[in-house]
């Protein structure tokens, strides 16, 4: 879900983390970022109880996979947040389910303590890296069933360990899902971007954001809730150039068609790139 | 084509520091009502 403050100065988006089919609350996990942009620091230093703030309704962007025949989920830190929700819908069913949470040091375990005491505890096991218990992937993927479903969500290095470990031990694309928290900078060389509307020319400086680049001159109005390639509020038309895609909203074939491109994450492949703005 | 997002408010009923790093935070909307549901309430 998208979180914003009051004042519309900050939006980010979050995983609602408790059960979905409850809709007395929403509850989120949020990890202070020491490279925020604002919205942890915000959410952090200024919310409190009492403190009103604006949401918009949750999106499942990571759904568990009805034909699985079994669910296997690996977090990474706070990637544990998007699995707490979907426990709560494994919770006594048909598909059995497991699910493996990786962190950094006994502190670091987010809800360690409801997991091992909750319905799930017979289903989660945790590696702490400073303990020397760390996660064999290799061993298993070895073991998995042909029907199962592997979902990751954590930071990129934890996903792409998971991509490749399940490519290594053949098991197919549309069994793995991933859902990247912690942002990734989109990193890359400096571009121009062209807005074919008004024939503005922008440079896209290493480490800045086409949105950055139009925002700084004012150069248009561009509407972006998450600012982190997730919601889809900036997807905007490629008419020439090509972009090379960081966001989490357009499948691998939208992305492959070039047609579209999220202003506030995403990249040109080419040194030009014309859009429709 | 822009996805299209209902926005609305809520208050923070609870904070709890998780861990060093984590906050958890519940939201309730201020009128006392249901919240919407989600696509994930869905399956």
């Amino acid at each position: 879900m998208i979180v914003q403050d009051p004042a519309g100065s900050f939006s980010n988006a979050y995983s609602l983390m408790s059960d979905p089919r409850d809709l007395s609350h929403y509850q989120i996990g949020v990890r202070l970022e020491e490279q925020s942009r604002g919205g942890s620091a915000f959410m952090h230093g200024q919310v409190e109880v009492g403190t009103r703030l604006t949401i918009s309704t949750p999106n499942n962007l990571f759904a568990l996979d009805p034909g699985a025949g079994r669910h296997v989920l690996i977090a990474g830190g706070i990637g544990i947040t998007p699995f707490l929700a979907q426990l709560h819908d494994l919770e006594g069913g048909a598909t059995p389910y497991e699910l493996h949470y990786a962190f950094r040091s006994p502190e670091h375990g987010a809800f360690q303590a409801e997991l091992e005491q909750g319905p799930h505890a017979g289903h989660v096991r945790f590696y702490i890296d400073s303990l020397g218990r760390k996660l064999d992937l290799a061993a298993l993927f070895a073991g998995l069933a042909a029907d199962a479903h592997v979902y990751v969500c954590g930071p990129k290095p934890l996903i792409d360990a998971v991509i490749e470990g399940a490519k290594a031990a053949g098991i197919a694309d549309e069994r793995v899902h991933w859902e990247q928290f912690a942002a990734a900078p989109a990193e890359g060389a400096a571009f121009t971007v062209v807005l074919a509307r008004s024939g503005r020319e922008l440079r896209v400086e290493e480490g800045m954001t086409i949105l950055q680049a139009i925002e700084n001159v004012k150069a248009a109005k561009v509407e972006c809730l998450c600012r982190e390639g997730v919601c889809g509020t900036c997807e905007t038309a490629i008419l020439e150039g090509e972009a090379e895609h960081f966001d989490q909203y357009l499948s691998d074939a939208e992305k492959a068609a070039q047609q579209s491109l999220m202003l506030c994450v995403s990249r040109a492949r080419t040194a030009r790139l014309v859009i429709d703005l | 084509m822009a996805n299209k997002y209902e926005m609305f408010s809520v208050r923070v009923s609870a904070v709890e520091q998780a861990t060093p790093l984590i906050k958890r935070f519940t939201l309730v909307r201020e009128d006392g009502q249901a919240l919407p549901r989600s696509a994930a309430a869905a399956m």
